[in-house]
């Protein structure tokens, strides 16, 4: 007998179209919005109807305090959340080579455990959208820890905040700053600036490189990024940790001017020169455009969509850059509703498939990021390709689906369904859920497939995993053991619909 | 406890496979699409990560400097107690040639004996000193992504082994695209490349009965949407490997080196369409107990004699290497002194070799100075002379069948070695 979960939920039947779409367009949203339905959710959900949810998710702007609370024995973020005293953090550097693995660790598990549990699941997927967008190989940054402080301070307060405001948050960044050598730059040196950041600045932060293969700024502009952020360095601050700092030895100075002038550096000095330019690249049109086409891609599909970027676009310097009533105006589009009907419009990164099993499958995830079930976790992703923070170049893991339905990448994926599905460290499903009393095979499948989010799955289909396992949809529901259970929810992983969003 | 993670971190100490092929399927099972052609060769890429030293790996026994460099290090010259192996038109059996004024000045270290013994009397092993890549950071990660990507304006295109198979205009029915799933050397290409990690790892080995559920994806990957598209090649693809025998093969050391090379030979005896081999052994960065040049039992020498057991086993497996080009290449060279822990630290140029039914026997470079290693610095690195994409340029173009400006587009490759025959 199912325990825990509410006599309506059972039902097939529940039809809560409260705001006129269909079942089918609720799984869509849950799917598109969130890493994907936890057991009996698509149910609340359609109680609660898809705009509601919808809504829902665009005002959950910060991290789910119930989520946040599952990091309490992360014990190097407590050392750059707290800004321990200046022992700790020498300390944290001093046994730097001990601490690199830790570090990683806790990274990466931070991100699983939030995708998994936050309620704010739209949030989760805007934090996971800028980490890519602003992306810093962990290994290419001197001190991993810093990453610590780059992904709580710099990525995820400003998640759902402006764009503006991330970008400098990025722009004042020691790991971005490091990573992308803007700390050497030196624009009196006889090399000059170095161009690294000012380049990715330019084509991969803002102004872009659009699709059809436009830029509005040219070789000239990113030398005078590259001049106006000169001096955007790091120091060595309480204990060797390393903190930003603005070198004026190292700064060019100008006049300086982008896009034929449409900035001037003006009467601007200093490190106000780079400040300034920042402002006016994040409310630049060709900003908005990059940005609502990356959004678009994100949560609508693979394919271009010239003029729901172009009005999406427009509500981005219509609200000064934030990111919200982009997204709200991107979930209320016509295109959006047409591609959520489709079922290969987006494919589920690896990260993405990881999480939604487990979530589907009702896991139980342990706070402790240096655990054994931690540590396999983390090795899964490695082996998908796809950890937090490991992306080796400025432009983030991929976000087209052809990027991941590679040969090794679906052979690792069917793997991880069955050892998702059946796993023994806390993340297996719940088989007694789906054993119905008195119920048939049939009926337990579609239960199954319901939690997962493959609503609506296939007479044809449900036959054959009922054949998987020797048994046919008229069978009881009771010759269901658990490894029987286990394979039809590993095969379920394996799905081709559970591979997309 | 899943095993998933055990092989996840194996690959992570250092051993990987990745294995590209055009095609897959049944389509290549039966496919006799790759007439045995000079420019149908198929290429191994053997990459020693850590940065390899190439002065023991082709240690230049006639400079005095060497020696002088080198104090315990320096591998003693040809006919001295474990002296290096000479590289002489004369060892070769009159198969190998040489830059003016090389001959005789650089040999092989000894535990590449087995190699020596056989390829290079055919004239089939080609030495390639001071070679390398560009990038002078001594940075093992920039060093290698520049490696991987055949330099920093390709980044975004992907890996160059995944652009040469891209660019080798095949009749394959396989469609799978960019890959970031493998190495970065075979991945990242919009290309038609499918990836096989390795035979253990190309399976299903999760579910309690594969069979059955193999049987059972292949009708929930009935359809035609892209997602179905990929997964059913996939699945015929894992129906195929399982059909291999992953055991190792006779003749290959039991190590793990011995054990890829197995698998690769296993695979291009099975499938047709798999036309290059990338392979990474970790281990070489040796700061410090490298092994005393005269020790047999030294750290690299050990792991030389690995490597050069492991290819013997292959090349006899192969006869020969026939149609089979072999590179071992790494991402930098070390410094020519010895440091004070009896190794070698972050330098530039490394020693690549060739090998296979497809290359001349000898040494082979650009721009040697009158002796292979010029002066005697005080401290440094050996400057690299020629960039690894000449070799790679020829041996694309004369043997692979690859238009080569396409794997390299801001390389020019007009300058040949002589390389490729």
């Amino acid at each position: 007998m199912v325990v825990g979960v509410p006599a309506r939920a059972q039902s097939e039947d529940v039809t809560a179209v409260l705001s006129g779409l269909s079942k089918a367009d609720s799984t869509a949203a849950i799917k598109r919005l969130t890493f994907g339905p936890r057991p009996g959710q698509l149910a609340t959900v359609n109680k609660q109807g898809v705009d509601a949810f919808v809504d829902e998710q665009l005002s959950k702007t910060s991290p789910d305090p119930a989520a946040e609370s599952r990091l309490a024995q992360f014990r190097l973020f407590g050392v750059a959340r707290r800004r321990d005293p200046v022992d700790t953090v020498r300390a944290m550097h001093s046994r730097y080579m001990d601490q690199a693995a830790a570090v990683r660790m806790e990274l990466t598990h931070s991100n699983l455990l939030r995708a998994v549990y936050s309620d704010h699941q739209l949030y989760e997927m805007m934090c996971q959208f800028w980490m890519d967008h602003f992306t810093v190989q962990l290994v290419d940054v001197g001190h991993f820890a810093l990453m610590i402080p780059y992904q709580e301070k710099v990525i995820r307060p400003n998640a759902m905040g402006t764009f503006r405001n991330l970008l400098k948050a990025t722009a004042h960044a020691p790991s971005m700053l490091q990573y992308l050598d803007n700390h050497v730059s030196d624009a009196n040196s006889p090399e000059g600036v170095n161009e690294n950041y000012g380049r990715e600045l330019l084509e991969l932060h803002t102004l872009g490189i659009h699709g059809d293969g436009s830029q509005v700024y040219n070789e000239a502009d990113v030398y005078a990024a590259s001049q106006a952020m000169s001096g955007w360095t790091v120091e060595y601050a309480q204990g060797n940790w390393l903190e930003y700092k603005f070198l004026a030895r190292l700064h060019g100075g100008g006049p300086l001017s982008l896009l034929n002038g449409q900035w001037t550096s003006g009467s601007a000095s200093g490190k106000a020169v780079g400040d300034s330019m920042l402002d006016f690249l994040a409310g630049h049109e060709s900003t908005a455009r990059y940005l609502a086409a990356k959004l678009c891609r994100r949560f609508v599909s693979d394919d271009d969509h010239p003029a729901l970027v172009a009005s999406a676009a427009k509500v981005y310097l219509d609200n000064d850059t934030a990111i919200v009533p982009v997204l709200r105006h991107i979930f209320a589009s016509e295109e959006f509703r047409q591609a959520s009907a489709r079922p290969d419009a987006k494919v589920r990164k690896p990260f993405e498939i990881m999480v939604a099993m487990l979530r589907a499958a009702g896991s139980d995830i342990t706070g402790d990021p240096h655990s054994e079930q931690a540590k396999e976790l983390a090795g899964f992703l490695e082996e998908l390709n796809h950890r937090p923070w490991h992306w080796p170049t400025p432009d983030g893991y991929p976000d087209h689906g052809s990027s991941w339905l590679t040969t090794a990448g679906l052979v690792s994926r069917f793997n991880l369904a069955a050892t998702i599905a059946g796993g023994s460290d806390g993340y297996s499903v719940d088989p007694a859920r789906y054993r119905i009393d008195a119920g048939k095979v049939n009926g337990s499948i579609r239960r199954l497939a319901k939690d997962v989010g493959l609503i609506g799955l296939g007479t044809a289909h449900k036959r054959v995993l009922a054949a998987a396992v020797g048994l046919q949809l008229s069978s009881p529901s009771s010759e269901l053991t658990d490894e029987k259970l286990t394979t039809i929810a590993g095969l379920l992983f394996a799905h081709p619909r559970f591979q997309t969003r | 406890m899943s095993t998933l993670s055990r092989r996840t971190f194996l690959a992570g100490t250092g051993v990987g496979v990745a294995t590209v092929m055009t095609g897959l399927g049944t389509t290549l099972l039966t496919s006799a699409s790759f007439a045995q052609s000079d420019r149908n060769d198929r290429l191994v890429l053997v990459f020693l990560n850590g940065g390899a030293d190439g002065l023991t790996i082709a240690p230049p026994y006639g400079l005095d400097s060497y020696r002088k460099l080198r104090p315990t290090l320096a591998v003693p010259a040809p006919g001295e107690a474990h002296g290096a192996l000479e590289l002489t038109a004369a060892s070769s059996n009159g198969n190998a040639v040489f830059p003016t004024g090389i001959e005789g000045t650089i040999g092989l270290h000894p535990s590449f004996k087995p190699l020596h013994d056989t390829l290079w009397k055919q004239g089939r092993l080609a030495v390639l000193p001071m070679m390398g890549i560009p990038n002078l950071s001594r940075s093992h990660f920039s060093a290698e992504k520049w490696f991987h990507h055949g330099g920093p304006a390709n980044v975004r295109r992907g890996g160059w082994l995944g652009r040469a198979v891209e660019a080798k205009d095949v009749d394959s029915k396989y469609t799978s695209t960019y890959n970031p799933n493998a190495d970065p050397m075979v991945s990242g290409s919009p290309a038609s490349v499918g990836v096989v990690n390795s035979l253990d790892r190309f399976a299903l080995t999760r579910f309690n009965d594969n069979p059955t559920a193999l049987n059972a994806l292949t009708q929930l990957y009935a359809g035609t949407d892209r997602v179905q598209q990929s997964g059913s090649r996939v699945i015929q693809g894992i129906k195929d490997i399982a059909g291999v025998d992953a055991r190792l093969r006779s003749g290959y050391p039991r190590n793990k080196t011995g054990q890829a090379l197995s698998e690769v030979a296993t695979l291009f005896s099975a499938f047709d369409g798999i036309r290059i081999a990338a392979l990474r052994f970790g281990g070489w960065d040796h700061h410090s107990g490298m092994g005393a040049g005269t020790d047999p039992n030294g750290r690299m020498a050990v792991m030389l004699s690995q490597l050069a057991t492991s290819l013997r086993a292959f090349s006899d497996d192969t006869n020969g290497l026939e149609n089979i080009t072999v590179m071992v290449v790494t991402e930098f060279g070390r410094t020519i002194n010895e440091n004070g822990s009896g190794g070698t630290d972050h330098g530039q140029a490394g020693t690549y070799l060739a090998m296979g039914s497809g290359v001349k026997g000898g040494v082979f470079g650009h721009d040697y100075p009158d002796q292979l290693v010029l002066q005697e610095p005080e401290r440094g690195d050996s400057p690299v002379l020629t960039d690894f994409r000449s070799a790679a340029w020829e041996l694309m173009d004369r043997r692979f069948g690859v238009e080569p400006s396409a794997v390299f587009p801001d390389f020019d490759g007009s300058r040949q070695l002589g390389l490729a025959r």
